[in-house]
């Protein structure tokens, strides 16, 4: 039977060095993707990547497991996209980015017509959803793309679940308006 | 909207909860008010489709391709390379001799290094590439990081250094510098390190801040940077002359 992330950390905490490794791999690719979405810059993403992982390995040893591995995870990277987010070079590079980077991801081969419609779409998503303010954008990345409840997001974030309600709502509200154009 | 079960929500409860009914996070009991609201109010009901049509805009943004930088190279060094050496743990408390080990790693860096951190030691492996080299000179150009650094005394100059060294480890990438260059430097900057005293270490700073080039503004700056804690350590670099811009 598959062990659960919390086991990992155990095993890890108990000396077995190779968990730790299980672990970075299970949660190489949220990691990621949550980053990329956040900051909007496959760079800084990278860098998250690393740095949250430097972190988890240097910290699991104090992890008290009253939360789950993976509410302390998230949270961890939420706080390293904040930082990255924080001086306005990041911002000015966030805000110009996701747009660019949206259109330039490989998808594989050379687009067809409707590929290239599909591209475009996904380009202005990712601008609008990179233009939310970093709240909203954090709950519906967390929410939408990363899969976990509002119950879950309002442990990551801190909070109740009722104010990460109201700023999925809102942020649903400003894509809305920026999106009004984008036929899906 | 709260647990309890509310059979006449308002509107502005119902449009708080539309997101959740619609990725199926309600409770039974929540979710039909919520839906007896919405069969009776035109507005919800709009709201609801709406809300349901933006999530499906949102499904045409893909997850990205994952990087092929390992993750494993986190939590195993890499294997023995031309150049690789085992450096220095970090430095404890004297802040200026624990500041130098931060700039001397930048500078190794410069060379072309790469370095990874980990339980307070730092391996450094020359040669190897890393991508989006420029961007990772910023710290060692940050002028006020340096100053910071310079302020700071005893535990809080241990955490500090223990953040921007562990951040370095991370941000580290390759440049474009001849191996013979590295070499020189490397040495240099071992002499630093294996300094007994603190006047013998900021001499050989001298040395190694003169040996770094001076073509870019970044590397100016970390040079910069050295001469200032040299300045705050009292010593007076003979040969520093202010760094000339090339515009």
């Amino acid at each position: 039977m598959e062990l659960s992330d919390n086991e990992f950390v155990a095993r890890y905490r108990g000396g077995d060095s190779a968990a730790f490794a299980e672990l970075a791999r299970r949660w190489d690719r949220r990691v990621y993707a949550l980053a990329y979405r956040v900051t909007g810059d496959a760079a800084d993403a990278g860098d998250v990547r690393q740095q949250a992982f430097l972190r988890a390995q240097g910290a699991l040893s104090t992890f008290n497991g009253q939360s789950t591995f993976a509410t302390w995870m998230y949270r961890v990277v939420v706080n390293l996209c904040r930082d990255r987010l924080r001086s306005k070079e990041a911002r000015n590079r966030h805000l110009g980015a996701m747009r660019a980077r949206a259109e330039e991801a490989d998808y594989g081969s050379p687009p067809s017509g409707r590929e290239h419609e599909r591209r475009e779409v996904a380009a202005q998503v990712a601008e609008a959803v990179g233009s939310l303010p970093e709240a909203e954008r954090e709950v519906v990345v967390l929410r939408h793309y990363q899969g976990l409840t509002f119950a879950q997001i309002a442990e990551v974030l801190g909070g109740p679940v009722s104010t990460v309600k109201s700023r999925m709502a809102k942020a649903l509200a400003l894509l809305r308006t920026r999106l009004k154009d984008v036929d899906g | 909207m709260n647990d309890q079960m509310n059979t006449s929500p308002s509107c502005d409860e119902v449009r708080q909860e539309i997101a959740a009914l619609l990725y199926g996070e309600l409770e039974a009991e929540m979710r039909a008010a919520v839906e007896r609201h919405l069969d009776g109010c035109p507005s919800c009901r709009a709201e609801h489709a709406q809300q349901r049509q933006t999530m499906a805009l949102l499904d045409h943004w893909l997850e990205p391709a994952l990087p092929e930088s390992p993750v494993a190279g986190v939590t195993k060094p890499e294997p023995a390379f031309p150049g690789r050496m085992r450096v220095f743990r970090l430095l404890r408390p004297l802040a200026y001799g624990a500041a130098a080990a931060v700039v001397l790693f930048g500078l190794l860096i410069l060379l072309g290094a790469e370095a990874r951190y980990r339980d307070g030691q730092i391996t450094l492996t020359l040669g190897r590439g890393a991508p989006q080299a420029d961007r990772h000179l910023d710290l060692l150009s940050d002028t006020q990081g340096a100053v910071q650094v310079r302020r700071l005394a005893g535990e809080e100059c241990d955490q500090r250094i223990e953040e921007l060294v562990g951040l370095l480890a991370e941000e580290f990438a390759e440049l474009n510098r001849r191996q013979e260059q590295r070499q020189v430097l490397l040495a240099r900057a071992l002499d630093v390190q294996r300094a007994r005293d603190r006047d013998t270490q900021m001499a050989a700073l001298e040395v190694l801040a003169r040996g770094v080039g001076r073509d870019s503004a970044r590397q100016r700056r970390a040079i910069g940077n050295i001469y200032d804690l040299m300045d705050a350590g009292g010593v007076v670099p003979a040969s520093h002359v202010e760094p000339q811009r090339k515009d």
